[in-house]
Order: C-alpha cells, then sequence, then structure tokens
C-alpha cells in the first residue's frame, strides 16, 4: 500500500517536470532514463531536486548513476531512506 | 502610359546623344572609368582576402586542411586584427606544433613520469597558505612543466564567502595543466573530465556514462559546498546552445547553465597559457557573476558572460594560443 502511494508521488513529480508528456508513458514502464529522448540532463536535475523536495530525503552522491536509471531504481532507493 | 513616358525619355536622350557628339563621348569615357575602378577596387579586395588565406595555407598547409586554415583565418580577425598575418600565422603553427609535442598524457610518456617521480619532482606538501601561491612555481610531474599563478587572492574571497564554487576552464592552449594546477592548491578540487584521469594523489570524476547523470554529481558536490572543475565547452550534453565562434557555429550544453541558476555558485575562470619551453601560466579571475542574481538569467546571457571573459582574456593574454582541435571538429557538429 505505501509502496504504491510512493510510487504515485514519484510519478506526479514526473509529470511536472518532463516538458513530453508522450514519454510519461515510457517512465512508468520502467524503461532506462537513458532512452527517454525528453529525459535529459535538464530534466533529470530538476527531477532529482523535487523529488529531495517532495520526501525531504537527500540523493548520496555515490548512489546517483545507479538509482537515476529507471523509475523503479528510483522508487527502491526512496523505500530504503522511507 | 508609363511606356510611353519611358520611350519619351529614351528619344530625348538619344537626341541629346547625336547632337552633342563631345559630351556623349565624355559621359561614355566616365561610366567606362567608374566600371575599371569599382572592378580594380573589386579585384584588390579580392586578392587581399586571397592572399591572407594563401598566407595562412602556406604556413599552415603541412599541418591542417583548407577548412581548419579558414578557421585560423577567422579567427585571427576576432583575435588579433592588427597583427602582422604571416608572423601570427607562424606564431599559431608554432604554438600548435609546440603544443602537441608538450602534451604529454599520462599513458604516452610513463617513463617520463616515473622518472619524475623518483627525481621527487613534485611539491605541494609544504603548502600554508594561499597567498604564497601569488607567483609561486610548481613543477607538475607528467608534463615537466613550472605553472607560475597569477589571481589567487580571488580564491581567499571564495573561501571567505562561503558559496560554493565552480572553477570554468575551457580547451584552449595548456589546458591540461589546469586540473594539476588548481589541485595544488585547493585539496578538496574535484575534477570533471572526459574520462577518468589522475591528478597529483586524485582521481577526476569520468562523465563518458551520461551527461545527466554528470550533471546530478556535480549538483550533489556544490550542495556540499565542494568546489568543481569543469570545462564548460566538453563533448558531453545536450548541445543546442548555439554560438559562432570565429565564424562556425558552434553548440555547447546548457546543462550547466541550468546547474548555475539553481545552485548560484560563484563561477570561477580559469585559464592556462604557455610561456616559453616548459613554463606556463594560470590565470585564475573573479567571480564572473558577482552580486548578479544567476536565476533571472537565461541560458544565452550566462553562457554570453562566460564566453565573452574567455574570448576577451584569450584576446589579451595571447590571441596565437587556441586550440582548434576541440572546437573546430567537435562543436561544429551536434553530438548528442
Amino acid at each position: 500500500m505505501q509502496k504504491q502511494k510512493i510510487l504515485d508521488r514519484i510519478k506526479k513529480v514526473f509529470q511536472t517536470n518532463v516538458a513530453n508528456t508522450s514519454d510519461l508513458s515510457d517512465v512508468y514502464l520502467g524503461i532506462h532514463f537513458k532512452k527517454i529522448v525528453s529525459l535529459d540532463s535538464l530534466a533529470l536535475l530538476r527531477i532529482m531536486v523535487a523529488l529531495e523536495k517532495e520526501f525531504k530525503i537527500k540523493f548520496d552522491l555515490d548512489s546517483l548513476g545507479e538509482v537515476f536509471r529507471d523509475i523503479h531504481t528510483i522508487e527502491t532507493y526512496i523505500l530504503s531512506k522511507e | 502610359m508609363l511606356r510611353s513616358g519611358l520611350y519619351k525619355v529614351c528619344f530625348y536622350v538619344k537626341d541629346v546623344l547625336l547632337r552633342y557628339p563631345g559630351f556623349s563621348f565624355a559621359v561614355l569615357i566616365y561610366f567606362a572609368k567608374l566600371f575599371c575602378v569599382t572592378m580594380n577596387q573589386r579585384q584588390k579586395c579580392f586578392s587581399m582576402k586571397m592572399n591572407e588565406f594563401s598566407d595562412a595555407l602556406c604556413v599552415a598547409e603541412p599541418f591542417f586542411s583548407a577548412p581548419e586554415v579558414l578557421f585560423i583565418v577567422n579567427a585571427r580577425k576576432e583575435l588579433a586584427p592588427h597583427h602582422n598575418t604571416v608572423a601570427y600565422y607562424q606564431k599559431v603553427i608554432d604554438f600548435m606544433v609546440k603544443g602537441k609535442f608538450h602534451a604529454i598524457w599520462a599513458h604516452e610518456k610513463s617513463a617520463q613520469r616515473s622518472a619524475c617521480r623518483k627525481s621527487n619532482q613534485s611539491c605541494g606538501t609544504e603548502i600554508s597558505g594561499l597567498d604564497k601561491f601569488h607567483s609561486l612555481s610548481i613543477q607538475v610531474p607528467p608534463y615537466l612543466f613550472r605553472v607560475n599563478y597569477h589571481g589567487c587572492e580571488h580564491l581567499s574571497a571564495i573561501q571567505d564567502s562561503g558559496h560554493p564554487a565552480i572553477f570554468m576552464a575551457w580547451h584552449n592552449s595548456a589546458f591540461y595543466l589546469i586540473p594539476y594546477a588548481l589541485c595544488e592548491i585547493i585539496t578538496d578540487l574535484q575534477v570533471f573530465t572526459y574520462t577518468e584521469f589522475k591528478y597529483i594523489d586524485k582521481l577526476s570524476i569520468p562523465m563518458k556514462d551520461g551527461a545527466a547523470v554528470s550533471l546530478l554529481k556535480m549538483a550533489k558536490i556544490l550542495e556540499n559546498n565542494t568546489p568543481i572543475l569543469h570545462y564548460f565547452d566538453g563533448p558531453l550534453g545536450k548541445r543546442d546552445l548555439r554560438y559562432t565562434l570565429f565564424g562556425t557555429d558552434a553548440f555547447f550544453a546548457r546543462g550547466i547553465m541550468q546547474l548555475l541558476r539553481s545552485y548560484s555558485p560563484s563561477v570561477i575562470p580559469v585559464t592556462s597559457y604557455l610561456k616559453g619551453e616548459a613554463d606556463a601560466d594560470i590565470y585564475i579571475g573573479n567571480d564572473l557573476f558577482a552580486r548578479k542574481n544567476l536565476e533571472t538569467l537565461s541560458d544565452y546571457q550566462i553562457f554570453n558572460t562566460i564566453m565573452e571573459y574567455f574570448i576577451n582574456d584569450l584576446r589579451t593574454k595571447d590571441p596565437t594560443q587556441f586550440l582548434m582541435y576541440y572546437w573546430l571538429k567537435a562543436y561544429t557538429s551536434k553530438l548528442q
């Protein structure tokens, strides 16, 4: 239940920060961010800042490469921090 | 109506010309002269342009292709318009050839590097204060260079301000010496490079795995108030920020502009120039956006401020020391 809630909140953050909404379905499917055109460095930076604000957490520097792979890796990381 | 009027004017002119042959001859001579003068001037301009290009081509042909020579010609016009052209091109070629000769990358001259280590030429252990660096020389082991620092007083100001700092550099002249030189005096500096390099005793953070994650890492490091060194004209990023560099359209990444806007760090420009055979100068500039609210500036405003500083620096310090390999070959095409 809590897992679903967290995923919904993550999706909401993506919704507000991804310019091309047609790419959102790919994000929700768990496709690697590198393969999604509109998820460039600018978008990811906005998303990281928004996620930190939403969940009141700080992402670790060393784990950034692994966490910002797809939506599920982000979800797992946030769950581990909650 | 109009046609008949035109016919009337033509007949009138013809009448006048036939009636006064001397006058018509003079008019003919005048127009012929005007035509000759115009053609002569055009020819002169054309041959002047061709001369400059052919001069440059003669000097540079063994090393560079014609489009590359054209880039150098355009660079001269912008950076050193009053320079003697042949002398300028000769200097550029000397620098590029010398620059290539001196760019002894770590993996190419490991024997030379180990010889340096054995003779204990690396220094940096007896450093106590930044003020001492004002004109101190250090030896950068992999390149066998002495580096002279200029503008270290700006570093003290940054340390006092308590703001995060980004040291900005670009790929000109002795750009490869900057990380070594800065790591010597800023011990917690994090260097972002395309592939992993070892600077003194510190590994750089490689960016080859993706611009996006690298940008996130930069953001995190700035959050921790740790200074970073970044080459703003690197090969990564979504490259759609157009800038006309010496008559050639070059494209740059916007990511770093977004980072500057989000975290408002001090932006410290760092440039380097070779001097003589084994000396190099490192110039540390003042904060480029001091007292400016970065959040209100557009990508182009931020980028133009940065570029203006670097081009002016090149123009005043040594307009012959630019490296066009990166700018011409990598930047004229969008990589990502």
